[in-house]
């Protein structure tokens, strides 16, 4: 049972070679292993479930640092870890048994299934490290699996593009691979930078010791005005890089250039939420500085949280809407949804009374969305196959061929707008509930606000690529590649390979849905011993009496879901309604599309200041700085030495007399200096 | 007599003319360096499992004196195996072991005696083999030259030694180095200056300190590879070692004027060391001059007069010896195959001798100091005792010296690896299997005094305690 944790990580880095070990003749089967290394990750996360109602560190081996401390890879089993371990662990497995079918034949294969096993062994150590270091290291090789796996075409290809349609720009892999490791490498120099500023201050990297000594380096740093809050922010770089949230969040919709398993592995179910899951991690220690320690600019780090995450999750669901790339969609509405979690962990730190409502909530959430989004992205890597396009307005399927896939696509995209009883719901109804309790009234509105939205694209979403059959003589979208998509006019069923996973997955999705206030109310009882045990709730009990704002939330979140649900039904399933005449109607809504399917100009500025600034001082520095230089170094420097060479050569006369001369000469300077010496 | 590793060598520096004489009988006169290898191996076995201190008559066995008696025979091991093959083509073999052997027994005999004058014996006993060794290819104009040359300077030092002796012994009626340090370390009077003067002047032309450096390019770039890799590793060494002892024993009461002398000529040799070799395009002679900057590097440590600047110099001669032995074989093995020193006519040579190129470019980068190898440890030790002993500008002074001498290093490594431009370097092969063995033992020690110095640091400074009396 020990060994457990530590085979949970281990299984699947070493997974990552066994297919290279392997003899070339077994062709794919050799895949099959690498699998099954996967399937042994699971089943070891399964057996640190035995842990869950306790938290306990395993100690491996130690390190010495410089400067004599020691650091160990040690596991730290609690409720969150082994949580997320088991989410991470199954979902991974089910969409490795998706990719056997779906990588059949494409280029790069070995590649792919080794950076894919590394990643999930990356990501297990991440959660499992039970300090900054490991956690750190376990962080860098997600990113860089995800930088090679977005990067996965890095040949090319016309058809591999992403972006468009024409005019407007296209993007390359292997670009949008270097996009996403620039950005998020920003944000992990930041973070390692303020885990060193943490370790100046406490002398420790391990989550345990820094929760237990928080008193006292909290105290010592917040003597010095400011250091807090630039920690607090430099550490906030890290997840809000890797969990592509506002301004860091540009790279999430270029990842999708990647293969479809890649994205909801990595971008949508389990890397993205790395971010989530740390500071979930630091929680404790933030919640203890603000709400014990009474540390005023700890508060800072659960405002950012918030209120970036709500930010967010608008901004991002905002241009999901004009989307017409449905892998596109889908990483919006990822970002949105990671807003959310951020906006539940803020919000429950912003007050007592939300501790426990927004905690669980929020990982809630993240498991719910894991499970929903992997299976949404696995449908879509039918569809996109099945299409040979990967814009929606090019599909045109009908609900009776792909009948499975239609259902476990409609299901799971319910769950994404919190229909219920569908799993979001609850996890969703959770969250706008800690921001009431929590007295963020401004938070709470732009949620709501959110909800609509986040309505209004996924039935968009939904009614074009399923719905337009019905009448395709009067539909106004044009195909933009129309003569692919008469090649796969008529699909059939997709293979049961890659039907079980989404199915299983949408199975689970409406399971959760079902026993949600139950499952709720076990994730809370754990999270609450837990934090019972680190001594948080003394505080004070959250209070549960307003049983009035829970029916508030309900009946104000399920209006806002109608409230975007009506006019998606009207435009795009039941076609009442003609969004291109209105677009030609009001101009005005016209510059609104405009801006939202450019993202708020928001890529466009990032790429003026510092792709191009980059760019346009090439030339000035090459001419001035570089030359300059290049003169100096390497034709000043040689010469000045060849001068000096010259002079000293001339010593080594090689005349036997000269010698001589040199040493009487030293005689006598010597005699005269001890002598000088001496005697003074 | 003179206690068991140079009575050994003694006895093995006299039979091998004898043997020699019968093997010539059979054609087989190159058979006689195995001979005298085998007597360098129980003399290496002899000093590695010696107890010290021994005191025997005229010897006065410290830790020091092992620690240097060590250098010399792992190295005089080496050159000896090496040059079974590469003094082959030569003749009067037998002769050119004897003398081998006799300047090991001289070296080990100056780092074992107790005294000055049994100290001044074997000294003489060192130079005058050398001299010889260095002219032993007398059939060419180039090394009885500069071995004259050679012999003319170093009398004058020898010469100059004695009379300091002469007045020491004047001023105290004794040579043993304890009783001088007893006697000498609280009198402080001109004729102990004079005294040192002469002695240091005649020690430094034997180390080769600036500007008693002049003869030392020339003898050691004439004299057959094998004693060059000698020369540099190991018997300039023997006069630092000297240094070493009669500054901290005779001389200790003025040991704050000479250290300030010592400190200050060490950077001008550093200087020269590494300044003069930069163009230079004969391979001896580049590696000559950077053995007068690693003189520069050792009196650098000896002048901060720490424990830990003793240290790190007596470490430095210990690595300088495998290092700059490993080069200087490496250059000979060029020698051998090419019969050039110039380093545009082996341009490329790399390819054709990977083995060969790989050690000389292993041993180039631990001249220069590059991490892990044996000659960054004690380059770091040397500026850690410079900074430590409050003299910063000295290990400034070493560091940009490293720098400087990157450049030449670098640029040999460059010239080994060169496209390949002459038929000669074309038609080349990789050396035989028996120069190939010394060569690869020192890279081996080079990787492994970079990587597990710990040892070897501790040897060191137990012998630089006997020098502090720690």
């Amino acid at each position: 049972m020990e060994l457990a944790p530590w085979l949970c990580w281990i299984m699947p880095t070493i997974g990552s070679i066994s297919h290279y070990l392997l003899p070339k003749r077994m062709g794919r089967t050799r895949y099959l292993v690498t699998i099954s290394f996967s399937f042994i990750a699971w089943i070891m996360a399964l057996l640190t479930l035995g842990y869950i109602h306790e938290v306990r560190e395993i100690h491996g081996i130690w390190f010495p640092l410089p400067d004599g401390r020691l650091l160990d890879i040690g596991v730290l089993l609690d409720p969150l870890s082994i949580v997320l371990a088991n989410l991470v662990a199954f979902l991974s497995l089910l969409i490795l048994i998706y990719s056997f079918k779906y990588m059949e034949g494409e280029p790069g294969e070995n590649r792919y299934w080794f950076f894919m096993s590394l990643f999930i062994g990356g990501m297990l150590l991440l959660i499992l490290a039970n300090n900054f270091i490991f956690f750190f290291i376990g962080w860098k090789i997600v990113g860089l699996c995800s930088f090679g796996l977005i990067a996965h075409y890095y040949s090319d290809e016309r058809k591999y593009w992403i972006g468009g349609p024409e005019p407007h720009p296209f993007q390359k892999p292997s670009r949008c691979g270097l996009k996403a490791l620039w950005v998020t490498t920003l944000g992990d120099v930041a973070l390692l930078a303020s885990i060193i500023i943490i370790y100046v201050f406490s002398g420790t990297f391990n989550y345990m010791e820094l929760y237990h000594s928080a008193s006292s380096w909290m105290g010592e740093m917040s003597k010095i005005p400011g250091l807090l809050t630039i920690t607090i922010v430099l550490f906030l770089c890290g997840p809000f890089a890797k969990s592509a949230q506002f301004p860091f969040h540009e790279w999430l919709p270029e990842a999708m250039a990647g293969p479809t398993p890649v994205s909801a592995l990595i971008h949508a179910a389990t890397m993205v939420k790395a971010g989530v899951y740390l500071v979930a991690r630091v929680f404790p220690i933030f919640y203890l500085a603000t709400w014990f320690i009474k540390i005023h600019e700890a508060m800072n780090f659960f405002m950012i949280v918030a209120f970036i995450g709500c930010f967010t999750a608008f901004l991002a669901g905002s241009q999901a809407m004009v989307a017409i790339e449905l892998k596109k969609v889908l990483a919006y509405s990822t970002m949105s949804v990671i807003g959310y979690m951020m906006l539940g962990l803020g919000a429950a730190g912003l007050s007592p009374y939300a501790l426990i409502e927004g905690f669980t909530s929020g990982i809630f959430h993240l498991i719910n969305h894991g499970v929903f989004k992997a299976a949404l992205f696995l449908c879509a890597g039918v569809l996109i196959h099945a299409s040979g396009s990967i814009y929606i307005t090019d599909m045109r399927f009908s609900s009776k061929e792909m009948k499975l896939t239609w259902l476990f696509m409609w299901i799971a995209s319910l769950a994404l707008i919190g229909v219920p009883p569908l799993s979001g719901f609850w996890s969703k109804d959770g969250i706008l509930l800690s921001c009431l309790e929590s007295g963020q009234y401004a938070l709470f509105i732009l949620a709501t606000l959110t909800v609509s939205v986040t309505s209004f694209y996924v039935i968009r979403c939904m009614g074009i690529i399923f719905h337009r059959g019905i009448d395709s003589s009067n539909n106004s979208h044009k195909n933009h590649n129309s003569h692919i998509s008469h090649d796969h006019e008529h699909h059939g069923e997709a293979s049961p390979i890659m039907l079980i996973p989404y199915g299983i997955l949408a199975l689970i999705t409406i399971f959760i849905g079902l026993i949600g206030p139950f499952m709720k109310e076990m994730l809370s009882e754990l999270f609450s011993s837990n934090f019972k045990h680190l001594g948080l709730l003394k505080y004070g009990s959250p209070h549960h009496g307003a049983t009035y704002l829970e029916f508030l939330t309900i009946a104000i979140s399920i209006a806002m879901i109608l409230l975007g649900a009506f006019p998606a039904y009207r435009a795009y399933i039941a076609y009442k309604l003609d969004v291109f005449s209105i677009l030609n109607k009001y101009p005005i809504m016209r510059y609104f599309h405009k801006f939202l399917w450019n993202r708020w100009y928001m890529d466009a500025f990032f790429n003026k200041v510092f792709a191009e600034s980059v760019l346009a001082s090439r030339e000035p520095t090459a001419k001035y700085i570089e030359g300059s230089m290049d003169l100096a170094l390497n034709v000043g420097v040689p010469r000045l030495f060849s001068y000096i060479n010259a002079g000293m050569r001339k010593l080594q006369t090689g005349i036997l007399s000269v010698n001589m001369i040199y040493i009487i000469s030293l005689f006598l300077a010597l005699i005269m200096v001890m002598l000088l010496l001496g005697v003074g | 007599m003179f206690s068991l590793p140079i009575d050994t060598l003694l006895i093995f520096a006299i039979t091998t003319p004898a043997l020699g004489w019968l093997l010539e009988r059979v054609k087989r006169a190159n058979l006689c360096g195995i001979y005298a290898a085998i007597g360098l191996a129980i003399v290496t076995w002899e000093i590695l499992y010696m107890k010290v201190p021994l005191n025997s008559g005229l010897m006065f066995i410290d830790q020091l004196g092992v620690f240097m008696a060590l250098a010399f025979s792992i190295l005089g091991l080496m050159a000896c195996i090496y040059s079974i093959k590469y003094m082959e083509r030569d003749e009067a073999i037998p002769l050119f072991y004897s003398l081998l052997l006799l300047m090991i027994a001289g070296m080990i005999g100056c780092v074992f005696a107790g005294d000055m004058f049994s100290f001044f014996v074997f000294w003489e006993m060192m130079c005058i083999a050398s001299y010889t060794l260095v002219a032993f290819r007398r059939e060419k104009w180039e090394p009885v030259e500069a071995a004259f040359k050679y012999l003319i300077m170093s009398s004058a030092g020898s010469a100059s030694i004695l009379f300091g002796m002469s007045l020491v012994y004047g001023m105290c009626g004794t040579l043993i180095f304890n009783d001088l340090y007893k006697i000498l370390s609280n009198v402080s009077n001109v004729w102990i200056y004079v005294a040192a003067v002469f002695i240091f002047i005649g020690l430094g032309i034997k180390s080769a300190i600036f500007p008693l450096h002049t003869w030392l390019p020339d003898a050691h770039s004439a004299a057959p590879s094998s004693i060059s890799a000698m020369l540099s590793g190991v018997v300039v060494e023997t006069g630092i070692y000297a240094i070493c002892r009669i500054g901290f024993t005779v001389f200790y009461g003025i040991y704050n004027q000479w250290m300030e002398i010592i400190a200050i000529l060490s950077i001008f040799t550093m200087l020269v060391g590494n300044l003069t070799p930069l163009l230079q395009t004969d391979i001896k002679r580049l590696l000559a001059y950077s053995s007068i900057a690693h003189i520069g590097y050792m009196l650098a440590g000896v002048s901060t007069g720490t424990i830990l600047g003793l240290t790190a110099a007596l470490l430095h001669i210990f690595n300088h010896a495998i290092m700059k032995g490993s080069a200087f074989l490496c250059s000979g093995m060029i020698l051998y195959r090419l019969e050039t020193r110039e380093m545009k006519e082996m341009a490329g040579i790399g390819r054709k001798m990977p083995i060969t190129a790989a050690i000389f470019s292993l041993s180039l980068f631990s001249l220069i100091g590059m991490p892990p190898l044996n000659g960054f440890i004690s380059k770091l030790l040397l500026v850690m005792a410079t900074i430590e002993a409050n003299m910063a500008w000295l290990g400034a002074a070493i560091i940009i010296n490293s720098a400087i001498s990157a450049a030449y290093y670098l640029r040999t490594i460059k010239a080994l690896l060169q496209p390949i431009s002459s038929k000669k370097v074309e038609e080349a092969r990789e050396g035989p299997i028996i120069m190939l063995a010394p060569l690869l033992i020192l890279a081996c020690l080079i990787v492994i005094f970079g990587i597990w110095p710990d040892g070897l640091i501790e040897f060191a400074k137990s012998a630089a305690n006997v020098l502090l009396r720690g």
